[in-house]
C-alpha cells in the first residue's frame, strides 16, 4: 500500500527475507527436525547500534540481539528472529503459518544469522541464509587475540575491565565483567574471562551494550535444525554473501522491478558497505 | 585443595632462593602459570576462567580459559612478589590462591556449585509500561529540526523507521497504525507518519502482541505490535502536494492530499489530475483480485470501436490524456469496537489514441492483408462509493463492505480503411452494486469463517457504425451501410460459504462448504440501415436470453510434509444445475452434471542446490455461460459474432514441472520448466473470413480441443572479473487449435520463440548499466503449411547513476529496426532531494529523440496485427513534491 518507490524494493527484498526467515523458522508441523543442544539458562539482551553505510552517518540501525546461554553452548540471534521462531513453532497448521507469514506487515527479522558458541570445543558455528540457501561454517573461538588493559569502569552497575583485539578488519574495545563468568559476548565475540557488557569498534560503527541480563525461566532449548546446509568455509560464505550483494540488481530485475525501483535498489546496495566483519582475518 | 609440585625447591632450597631473589628483582620477569582444572573424579573440566591479579590489585592482569581437558597455560609478565590466581566459572565454586610470582604448575579440584547470578534490567527512559501497552511521551524525544511524527519515531528506543517509511517495533513491522485508536489508512500510513506534524501529537503508544481481530486474540498469536498516536488537539490538519509543469504542448500534473483527524472522525481527501500520460485509473481499479465475485464483477464488453490493443510500454510514452480524480475517505467510530468507513471516488478520464494497423489473416487457402488507420476518443466518468462496517469484539468479528458504482463510458472512433472512413461510436453506461460479508464465529472449540458475496451488475452497450464491412448475406443483399447494435445485460450473483480447518499431526485439512447462484440476462437488438437509409431487421440478429445457475460446492485441501518432500492436494466437487431460456427461439436448455477439479503438487529438495517441483491438475468445469448468445451481434464495424454454443463443460489437463539449480556460492542460477495445458470442448469455433478482412464467428457442435506447450529456461552467472552478471532467458511456446476456417477444418499451430540475453554491469559503486535484448520469432502453420513468420529484435539499455548524495540520474533507452528503419527512444530522469526539507525536485525529459511511432506485433491463431502507435513528442517536465 505504500506508494513510495523504495517500498517496492523493500517489498521484494522483504519477500526474499520473509521467505527465508519463515523457511528457517517453520515448525515441526513442517516435519523439520531440531537437535536439542542445551537448555537456555540465561538470556542476555544487547542493544545494537550500527551504521551499515559508512558514508552516511544519518543512516543508523538499532536492534535488540539475544544471547541465550546454556551450560556448554550459547546461541546469539536477533530478538525478532527468536520471537518469530518461537511463535511459529507453536502453530499447529501450515495454514496458520501461511496466514501469519502472509499478513501484509509480516514480521521481518532484520538479521537472520544464528551464532552458536561451543564453550567446550572452543568453536563458533555460524548459520546464515543467502536467499534460498542456508550456509553453515565454523571457526575457532580462540581466534580473538585479546589484550587486557588496566582500565576499569562501572557499566550498568557491573565492574568492568577493558580489553582490545583486532577482528574482521576492525579494532574492537570490549568491557567485560569477571563477576559474570561467561566466556561470551555479542556476535562472535568471546574469549574473555567474563561476559562482555559493552563492545564497540574504535570508529563506533558498531556498538553493543548490555540491556538486560536474566535467568531464563521458560523451558526452551538451544537447538539446531537438522537440514541440508551448505557446509562451507568462512571464506566461501563471505564470497557467497558478497556475490549476492553484487548480484542483487539482477535478482531484482528478475523479480520484475521497475526502472525507478532499480534506481533506488542500486543506491541502497551501495549503502551496505560496512558489515561487522569487513574481511576474513 | 592445592597440590604444588615444586620438587626442585624442596631439594635445593638455598640455591633456588638466591635464584628467586635475583629473578624477583628483575623487571618484567615472565613466568608461566600452568595447570589443570579437574573434577573430584579426576576428569578435566574445560571452559573455566583462570584470572591472574597482582596481589592487592583489582584489575585482571592476565587470564586463561581452560581447554576441554582442563589444562591451561598463562604467561604472566608482572613484577611483585606474589600473584593472586582466581578460578571462576558459573557451575563451580570459585577458588582463590596466592602464589609467588614464578612459574607454577597447579591442579585445581573444582566442586560443583549453583550460582544465582542476579539479573539486571537496564531502566529505559521516559516510557511507561501498562500491561501490553508502552506509552512514550513525545517531548523528551523531540529535537529542534523535527517536523513530522516520523522524525521523532526514528529516535524512540525499540522503534525503527525504514527508509520507505515502514515502521518496525523490535525489528518487526507494526500491524496497525492508529490515530486515536482509529485505522483510516489501512496500511498506507506513510501518508500520515510523514505528513503529520509532531507538534500535534502528545504521545505514542505501542500495543505489544497486537491481534487486531479480537476474536482471534487468544487463538492466533501475533508477535506484531500496533502503534497509536494520541493527538494533542481535537482536530489536526495536514497533507502533501505535488505539481509538475512541462512542454510542449503545455503539460500539467497535480496531486493534493490533505488529511484531517479528530477524536472520532478522520478524513483523507485526494485531488489529482494530469495530461502527462499518467494513467490514474490504474490506481483506483482493483480488479486483479482472484475472488469469484471480482471476476463476475467485470462486465463482458461485447461491442466496441475498433482500436489497437494497449502496447506494453509505459502509458507516459503514448497516452494522450486529460484525467481528473477525486477521492474522499472518512472513518467514523460509533464505539470502541464499531466503526464505519466510507470511500467516495470520482474520475473523469479523456484519452485519444492513434495507430496504424496492418492485419493479416490466414486461411488454409488464402492470406488476406488489410491496412487501416485507427483513431479514437474515449471519455469515461465513474462514481464509486463504498461503505465498510466493521464490528470487532471478543465474541465475534464482522466486516461488511458495500459498494456502489456507476460508470458512463463513451467513445468515438474513426477507421480509415480502403480509402473509406468509417465512423463509430459506443455508449457503455453500467451500474454495479455489491456486498461482501466476512465473519468469524466460534463453534465449540473451532472457529468458523463465513463468507457471503452478493453482486448485481447491469450494462447497456450500444454501438453505431457507418459504413460497416461485413460479408454476411443479409448485409450484402440489403446493401447495409450502417448499424445500431444494442446489448443489455443484467446479472445477479451470490456466493456463500463456511470454512473450518482440522489438523492431525503433520496433516492439515481445510474444508469449505458453500453454494453459488447466478442469474444472467442478455437482450441484444440490431438496427440496420441500407445506403438509402431504409431500415432492415432480421430475427437472427436478436437475442433474448435468461439463464440461472445454482452450484453447491464442497472444497477441501490437504498438505503433508516429510523431510525434503512436500505433497499437497486440493479438490472441489460441485453439482451444476443450469437452465437457459431463449425467448426468440422459444426454447429452453437445461444442464445438470457433477463438476470437479483436482490438483496435486510435489516439491522435492534433491539437495541444497537442486530442487524439483511438479504439479498436475485435472478438471471438468462449466464453460462461462455469460457469453452465450445464439443471435448475431455486430461487435465492431468489421466483425459479426455469434456464440450459439450449448451449455457445456470443458475438460482441462495441466501438467507442470520445474527443476532448478541455484548455487549462491558461485552466483550461478539456472532453471528449466515445462508446462502442458490441454482442453477439450463440446463445441468448436467456425470463422468465416471475407476478402476484405471482416470476420463472422460462429459455433459448431463438433468437439474441439486446444493444447499449449511451453518450455522455458533461465541461466545467470555473476562474473567477478567483469563486475557483471550475464543472463539468458529462453522461451518457446507452441499452441495447437482446431477450428473451421471458411468451412474448412483447419489445424492452426502458432509457435513463439523468444530469447532475452542480459548484462548487468556495475561500472562503479555509483553507476550501473543494464542491457537487455529481446529477440522474438513468431511462426504459424495452417494444416502443417507455413502460414506466416515474423520477427522483431529490440534492445534496451538502462543506466543508473547516483554520483552524489541526494542526486540520482537514470537513462532508459530502447532501440530496434523495423522495415529497414531504425527507431530510438530515450527518457532521462534526474532527481534531487533537498536535504532536511523532504522536498523532491524531479526533471524528466521524455522521448528525447522525438520518435513519432512505436511498433508492436500481436498475434492470435490465424491473425497477426502490426500496430504503429502514435507517440507523445519530446517533452520536458519539472516536478516538485512537498509536505504541508
Amino acid at each position: 500500500m505504500i506508494k513510495n518507490k523504495q517500498s517496492i524494493l523493500t517489498m521484494v527484498l522483504q519477500l526474499l527475507l520473509v521467505a527465508t526467515s519463515y523457511q528457517s523458522t517453520n515448525a515441526q508441523l513442517l516435519d523439520r527436525k531440531f537437535l536439542q543442544l542445551d537448555k537456555i539458562k540465561y538470556q542476555i539482551e544487547y542493544e545494537q547500534i550500527a551504521y551499515p553505510d559508512s558514508t552516511d552517518l544519518d543512516f543508523v540501525r538499532g536492534g535488540i540481539m539475544l544471547l541465550n546461554i546454556g551450560d556448554s553452548i550459547s546461541l546469539y540471534l536477533g530478538r525478532s528472529l527468536f520471537v518469530v521462531d518461537t511463535l511459529t513453532r507453536k502453530m499447529k497448521s501450515l495454514q496458520e503459518v501461511a496466514e501469519f507469514a502472509n499478513q501484509p506487515n509480516s514480521p521481518r527479522p532484520g538479521s537472520l544469522y544464528r551464532i552458536y558458541k561451543n564453550y567446550r570445543n572452543r568453536e563458533i558455528t555460524s548459520i546464515e541464509p543467502v536467499i534460498t540457501d542456508t550456509y553453515k561454517y565454523s571457526e575457532p573461538s580462540d581466534a580473538f587475540n585479546w589484550t587486557i588493559e588496566e582500565a576499569t569502569d562501572t557499566i550498568r552497575n557491573y565492574k568492568v575491565q577493558k580489553a582490545t583485539c583486532r577482528f574482521g578488519g576492525r579494532d574492537w574495545v570490549a568491557w567485560f565483567c569477571a563477576d559474570i563468568p561467561f566466556n561470551d559476548g555479542p556476535y562472535k565475540f568471546c574469549g574473555l574471562p567474563g561476559l562482555i557488557v559493552k563492545l564497540n569498534d574504535t570508529r563506533d560503527y558498531y556498538t553493543y551494550t548490555l540491556k538486560r541480563f536474566n535467568t531464563f525461566k521458560g523451558n526452551l532449548f538451544i537447538d539446531i535444525e537438522q537440514k541440508n546446509y551448505i557446509e562451507s568455509t568462512k571464506e566461501e560464505f563471505f564470497e557467497a554473501r558478497r556475490l549476492l550483494l553484487e548480484n542483487s540488481l539482477t535478482i531484482l530485475k528478475e523479480a520484475g522491478a521497475a526502472s525507478n525501483t532499480m534506481q533506488t535498489a542500486a543506491r541502497n546496495i551501495a549503502k551496505k558497505n560496512n558489515p561487522i566483519e569487513l574481511n576474513v582475518d | 585443595m592445592i597440590k604444588t609440585h615444586n620438587k626442585i625447591l624442596k631439594k635445593y632450597p638455598l640455591l633456588l632462593t638466591m635464584v628467586l631473589l635475583l629473578l624477583t628483582n628483575r623487571i618484567d620477569a615472565q613466568v608461566t602459570i600452568s595447570g589443570k582444572t579437574i573434577a573430584e573424579d579426576g576428569s578435566g573440566i574445560g571452559a573455566i576462567h583462570v584470572l591472574v591479579y597482582q596481589q592487592g590489585g583489582t584489575s585482571i592482569k592476565s587470564f586463561g580459559i581452560t581447554k576441554p581437558d582442563g589444562s591451561f597455560s598463562i604467561n604472566v609478565n608482572l613484577h611483585g612478589d606474589s600473584l593472586l590466581i582466581k578460578i571462576s566459572s558459573i557451575n563451580y565454586q570459585n577458588q582463590t590462591i596466592v602464589i609467588r610470582n614464578e612459574t607454577h604448575d597447579t591442579t585445581f579440584v573444582l566442586k560443583p556449585d549453583v550460582k544465582q547470578l542476579e539479573g539486571v534490567t537496564v531502566a529505559t527512559n521516559p516510557i511507561a509500561k501498562y500491561g501490553d501497552t508502552l506509552s512514550y511521551l513525545l517531548k523528551p524525544f523531540v529535537r529542534e529540526n523535527d517536523r513530522s511524527i516520523e522524525d521523532v519515531l526514528r529516535r524512540m528506543p525499540g522503534i525503527t523507521v525504514e527508509p520507505n517509511g515502514q515502521i518496525l517495533y523490535q525489528d518487526i513491522p507494526i500491524n496497525k497504525f492508529y490515530i486515536e485508536g482509529m485505522d483510516i489508512t489501512g496500511g498506507n500510513y506513510g501518508l500520515v507518519s510523514r505528513n503529520l506534524p509532531q507538534e500535534s501529537v502528545s504521545a505514542v503508544e505501542i500495543f505489544e502482541n497486537h491481534q487486531p481481530v479480537r476474536i482471534l486474540q487468544d487463538v492466533q498469536f501475533s508477535s506484531q505490535a500496533a502503534l497509536n498516536l494520541k493527538l494533542k488537539r481535537k482536530v489536526a490538519a495536514t497533507g502533501s502536494a505535488s505539481a509538475s509543469i512541462g512542454a510542449a504542448p503545455f503539460l500539467w500534473q497535480f496531486n493534493c492530499t490533505p488529511l484531517i483527524f479528530s477524536k472520532k472522525n478522520q478524513f483523507i481527501v485526494s485531488v489529482q489530475g494530469n495530461n502527462t500520460g499518467t494513467d490514474l485509473l490504474q490506481q483506483t481499479l482493483n480488479f486483479d483480485s482472484e475472488t469469484a465475485m471480482e471476476k463476475e464483477a467485470v462486465p463482458e464488453k461485447l461491442v466496441d470501436v475498433t482500436k489497437p490493443a494497449s502496447p506494453e510500454i509505459a502509458t507516459t510514452r503514448y497516452l494522450d490524456n486529460r484525467t481528473w480524480l477525486l477521492n474522499l475517505n472518512s472513518l467514523h467510530y460509533l464505539s470502541s469496537d464499531f466503526q464505519i468507513k466510507t470511500s467516495l471516488s470520482l474520475t473523469d478520464d479523456n484519452r485519444h489514441s492513434g495507430a496504424s494497423e496492418t492485419m493479416t489473416l490466414f486461411t488454409a487457402t488464402d492470406t488476406i492483408e488489410t491496412k487501416s488507420f485507427l483513431r479514437s476518443n474515449q471519455r469515461g466518468k465513474r462514481l464509486m462509493a463504498k461503505v465498510f462496517v466493521n464490528q470487532n469484539t471478543k465474541a465475534s468479528y464482522t466486516n461488511n463492505e458495500m459498494c456502489f458504482s456507476i460508470e458512463d463510458n463513451r467513445a468515438e472512433g474513426i477507421s480509415v480503411y480502403n480509402q473509406q472512413t468509417i465512423a463509430q461510436s459506443v455508449n457503455n453506461p453500467s451500474l454495479r452494486l455489491s456486498n461482501g460479508f466476512r465473519s468469524i464465529k466460534s463453534v465449540g472449540s473451532r472457529l468458523v469463517h463465513l463468507n457471503s458475496d452478493v453482486l448485481y451488475i447491469s450494462g447497456n452497450q450500444a454501438l453505431g457504425a457507418r459504413p460497416v464491412v461485413i460479408a454476411d448475406s443479409f448485409f450484402v443483399a440489403n446493401k447495409i451501410d450502417s448499424v445500431n447494435q444494442s446489448v443489455k445485460t443484467n446479472r445477479f450473483y451470490t456466493n456463500n460459504s463456511a470454512k473450518m480447518s482440522f489438523t492431525f499431526n503433520h496433516l492439515t485439512i481445510n474444508n469449505e462448504f458453500g453454494f453459488s447462484y447466478k442469474s444472467n440476462s442478455l437482450v441484444a437488438d440490431l438496427l440496420t440501415f441500407s445506403v438509402n437509409r431504409q431500415q432492415y431487421s432480421d430475427s437472427s440478429f436478436i437475442n433474448n436470453l435468461v439463464s440461472h445457475s445454482f452450484v453447491p460446492v464442497y472444497r477441501t485441501d490437504a498438505s503433508l510434509k516429510k523431510e525434503r518432500l512436500t505433497l499437497s492436494a486440493s479438490g472441489r466437487i460441485g453439482y451444476s444445475i443450469v437452465s437457459m431460456n431463449n425467448s426468440i427461439a422459444n426454447s429452453k436448455a437445461n444442464y445438470r452434471d457433477f463438476l470437479h477439479e483436482e490438483n496435486f503438487t510435489l516439491l522435492y529438495k534433491i539437495s541444497p542446490l537442486w530442487q524439483l517441483r511438479m504439479s498436475a491438475g485435472y478438471s471438468k468445469t462449466l464453460e462461462n455461460i455469460n457469453t452465450i448468445f445464439p443471435g448475431y451481434i455486430v461487435s465492431s464495424y468489421r466483425h459479426l459474432e455469434s456464440e450459439n454454443r450449448p451449455i457445456s463443460h470443458v475438460i482441462r489437463l495441466k501438467l507442470h514441472s520445474y527443476i532448478s539449480y541455484r548455487n549462491s556460492m558461485k552466483a550461478f542460477f539456472n532453471s528449466v520448466s515445462y508446462t502442458l495445458l490441454h482442453s477439450n470442448f463440446d463445441y468448436s469455433f467456425s470463422d468465416q473470413i471475407s476478402s476484405q478482412g471482416s470476420t463472422i464467428s460462429r459455433i459448431t457442435n463438433s468437439p474441439g480441443h486446444s493444447s499449449y506447450h511451453n518450455i522455458s529456461g533461465y541461466s545467470s552467472k555473476y562474473l567477478r572479473w567483469l563486475r557483471s552478471t550475464v543472463s539468458l532467458k529462453a522461451n518457446a511456446t507452441l499452441i495447437k487449435k482446431t477450428l473451421l476456417l471458411n468451412q474448412q477444418n483447419t489445424d492452426v499451430i502458432n509457435r513463439f520463440i523468444t530469447l532475452n540475453p542480459g548484462l548487468m554491469f556495475q561500472v562503479a559503486g555509483w553507476m550501473n548499466v543494464d542491457y537487455t535484448g529481446s529477440f522474438a520469432w513468431f511462426n504459424s502453420f495452417l494444416n502443417k503449411n507455413a502460414g506466416t513468420s515474423m520477427s522483431m529484435f529490440k534492445q534496451y539499455l538502462n543506466v543508473i547513476l547516483f554520483p552524489l548524495k541526494n542526486h540520482s540520474l537514470s537513462l532508459n533507452s530502447e532501440y530496434y529496426v523495423y522495415e529497414n528503419q531504425s527507431y530510438y527512444f530515450s527518457d532521462v530522469s534526474y532527481q534531487y532531494t533537498i536535504p532536511k526539507t523532504r522536498t523532491d525536485i524531479i526533471v524528466t525529459a521524455r522521448n528525447i529523440f522525438n520518435s513519432d511511432s512505436y511498433t508492436s506485433i500481436n498475434s492470435n491463431t490465424y491473425y497477426t496485427w502490426i500496430y504503429k502507435y502514435d507517440l507523445r513528442p519530446f517533452e520536458l517536465l519539472v516536478s516538485i513534491k512537498l509536505y504541508f
